[in-house]
């Protein structure tokens, strides 16, 4: 408590930073002149700050809207070389980077295609997939070439560049170099769902409402995005919803997120790529180490990358961690494949509870996990997109299974069941049933098997 | 005759088959009118669904379905069959990428292709002359010889099941297989042209040209015919509608009523009941087109409905 008063009497005397508590700063707003807001909690804003700031976002959004006659983008568009101010040649790089690794599932090049949608919305023509797919085509196969040290982009004459997708996460970068510009290292900046939270010793509370409830979660040094494609048109004024798929030019609605990157244009990116691809696709593209990502389907279930839940603190009242290790026979066999698995966890009526491991990524061979495809997967369209992974010969798998169900909510019970079921090409096929008291019985279980199955350990 | 390039889809063909379970005839009739969902259709039940349709389908209310009512109807139906059939298409193509690529590189290279197209030549080639001939008999289906483990008078399963809207090319008959890669028309196929068809089509689908199909690729040039064949295929299927209507029209007014309706209903809903029990099911069975001369028994036991539905629908 002492601590506290002093360190507020201190703070009284200088501008100060806090140690390890939320900050409570002025807030500033900046409007972009679509309807939408750049709110800034920082210390109080000098008046030269402000302008600077309120010019920034005004030349941001100007430069970027491919109907202003004037705009660089509308430049870049006229001509087949370009040279382009640092801020734009570096969104320019990095969504060209982003494009190159999606195969274009992300892309700035679709204006074209956003014509043609906007032309659908205005009444002004049809929309049709064929012709959808062969804008988003042309545009994958256009030739660029950029030049990092003259800046100069270089195109096909047919390709028109748009970063509408992009804008808030570009005014969101300018800015955060502007106030490192003048050392103002404590801030929060904010447009829509796309945050931007200052490093050092700020932390920052934060909303989500992932998993259906809502989360607090305390941040800090990280841009957080959230995005729920089926809550939005999929373009401005339509009634389809959903995120444009860049590489077909059709609505999709895969998946709901929750990103946190180092970097505004990645952040949104990732989220945009969620929304359009599979689970499994996008959870490739992450650094795990330093990118995080919570997903959540239509059906409310939820999916985390590696580190997200340490990384936001999110946890449930009774974090439980049963370490659950299944492990594969030693065969000396030259054609030893695969071998396909599935690991799940039910009640003791057999209900889904969660799925915690799949090995294996086409159907028809999953389809050797009887019981599993039976009961779990052939009722469940997007699973094995979600889950399923390579196989891996006969390493072990090993999981820690966090409590949770598939919607990201505690399992309240005790009496569960472990599922293992094991199939090998040129193999048979072994199927397990453990039963387990989580909350009763926590002493380690070892679990002998036969055939493709060695043996379960099980620890609390 | 047209070059109508498609990819030999011969997964199915090369993995081991099982007998599929094909959609039962009345599919269509029970999962359309089936309002509590028990895979049941009494007569009661039917009646009172095809009620609820005609005056869904009367948009404007005046109790007479007219020709753009009755057609507006059906491209609704459809349009959600069309959505379901492409979503199950695609997502089949998404399994054959897979298991083309048979060193799971995330690439089909020409080598991989061409291996799935000579097991599908080799397998409608029956003789093994290197020549397929319009004239030449039906390859046997593989999973046959497992038949004859089965017992004679064991039925098939059958499943409720919409019948696919959309059918894209087949190559699992000699008619397909002509389709789909007689090129010059000459009613046979060599192994160059068979080739040269799928070459093509590798070319096409190549768009970075760098010899190698990503997933993507695959994919995405097979929405493109896939596409097409549903635009081609809704087209017919509207103007069947036109027809169908044309022809319960009697009176050609353009205007069916609700008996007319109801009638036309019941004509099918008889059709299906094979068993006669007034109830259609999977227990039904499979209702076959007959011969002209058992039509006009069929005729006489439609008026004894229609009197029927004529008490039913006063």
């Amino acid at each position: 408590m002492a601590n506290k008063y002093l360190t507020a009497a201190l703070c009284a005397a200088t501008l100060c930073i806090f140690i390890n508590k939320t900050f409570a700063q002025s807030s500033s707003s900046f409007s972009l002149n679509n309807g939408e807001q750049l709110t800034i909690t920082t210390n109080p804003l000098t008046e030269l700050n402000r302008t600077a700031i309120q010019n920034i976002v005004d030349d941001t959004v100007f430069n970027l809207d491919n109907r202003a006659p004037e705009s660089l983008v509308n430049q870049l568009n006229s001509t087949t070389d370009f040279a382009a101010p640092e801020w734009l040649f570096s969104a320019i790089a990095q969504c060209e980077r982003w494009h190159q690794k999606t195969e274009s599932r992300f892309s700035c090049r679709n204006g074209n295609l956003k014509q043609y949608w906007h032309d659908y919305v205005h009444g002004q023509g049809l929309l049709e997939r064929r012709e959808a797919r062969k804008l988003a085509r042309s545009a994958r196969v256009a030739k660029v070439t950029l030049s990092a040290d003259t800046r100069q982009v270089v195109t096909d004459s047919e390709l028109v560049w748009d970063f509408g997708d992009l804008t808030q996460a570009i005014i969101l970068q300018r800015i955060i170099d502007y106030l490192a510009s003048q050392d103002i290292t404590a801030y929060h900046l904010q447009i829509g769902l796309l945050n931007a939270f200052s490093g050092h010793d700020t932390t920052w509370p934060h909303q989500t409402s992932l998993a259906g409830n809502q989360q607090s979660l305390t941040l800090r040094n990280t841009i957080s995005y959230e995005i729920a494609p089926w809550q939005q048109s999929a373009y401005q004024g339509s009634t389809e919803q959903g995120v444009i798929s860049h590489n077909d030019g059709w609505p999709a609605s895969k998946f709901a997120s929750h990103v946190l990157s180092e970097n505004p244009i990645d952040a949104v990116v990732l989220g945009y790529l969620a929304a359009s691809n599979t689970s499994r696709f996008v959870l490739s593209l992450l650094d795990s180490e330093k990118q995080h990502l919570a997903l959540r389907d239509q059906q409310q279930r939820v999916y985390y990358s590696k580190h997200y839940q340490a990384f936001t603190g999110v946890s449930p009242a009774s974090m439980q961690q049963v370490k659950i290790r299944v492990r594969l026979p030693e065969f000396d066999i030259a054609d030893y494949q695969g071998p396909y698995a599935a690991v799940w966890i039910t009640d003791t009526e057999n209900k889904l509870l969660r799925n915690l491991h799949i090995r294996g990524t086409g159907e028809n061979w999953l389809k050797d996990l009887r019981t599993w495809w039976r009961k779990i997967a052939r009722k469940d369209d997007s699973l094995i997109d979600a889950m399923s992974g390579a196989t891996m010969g006969n390493k072990p798998i090993e999981v820690n299974w966090d409590g949770l169900d598939q919607y990201g909510k505690d399992v309240h019970l005790d009496n569960l069941l472990l599922h293992v079921e094991i199939a090998r090409e040129h193999g048979g096929r072994t199927y397990k049933k453990i039963p387990l008291s989580i909350r009763t019985d926590k002493s380690p279980l070892n679990v002998e098997g036969e055939n493709e199955l060695h043996s379960v350990q099980i620890a609390f | 005759m047209r070059t109508r390039a498609s990819l030999l889809i011969l997964t199915a063909l090369t993995a081991p088959q099982a007998l599929l379970a094909a959609p039962h005839s009345a599919s269509g009739i029970i999962l359309t009118y089936d309002l509590n969902q028990d895979q049941k259709l009494p007569l009661e039940e039917f009646v009172a669904a095809r009620r609820d349709r005609f005056a869904a389908t009367d948009t404007d209310n005046n109790g007479i379905v007219d020709e753009s009512e009755y057609v507006y109807e059906w491209e609704g139906k459809i349009t959600q069959r069309f959505a379901e059939d492409r979503k199950a298409s695609v997502k089949q193509t998404h399994v054959r990428f897979k298991a083309i690529d048979k060193d799971e590189d995330g690439f089909i290279s020409p080598e991989e292709l061409n291996a799935i197209g000579q097991r599908g030549f080799d397998y409608m080639d029956a003789d093994k002359d290197g020549l397929i001939l319009a004239s030449d008999p039906e390859p046997k289906r593989r999973g046959e010889s497992d038949k004859k483990d089965k017992k004679a008078d064991e039925k098939p399963q059958r499943t409720l099941a919409q019948r696919p809207l959309l059918r894209m090319p087949t190559t699992h008959s000699i008619k397909g297989f002509m389709d789909l890669y007689d090129s010059n028309g000459d009613e046979k196929v060599t192994q160059e042209e068979f080739q040269n068809v799928r070459d093509e089509h590798f070319k096409r689908s190549d768009e970075n040209n760098d010899g190698l199909l990503t997933e993507q690729e695959y994919v995405l040039e097979f929405e493109d015919r896939l596409d097409k064949q549903i635009e081609k295929s809704y087209e017919a299927q509207v103007k069947q509608a036109y027809v169908r209507f044309g022809v319960l029209d009697k009176n050609e007014d353009k205007a069916m009523t609700f008996s007319e309706y109801m009638q036309s209903g019941f004509r099918s809903f008889t059709r299906h009941d094979t068993n006669e029990d007034g109830l259609i099911s999977l227990e039904d069975p499979i209702y076959k087109r007959k011969p002209k001369s058992e039509s006009k028994k069929d005729e006489d036991k439609q008026g004894d409905t229609a009197t029927v539905i004529a008490k039913a629908t006063r």
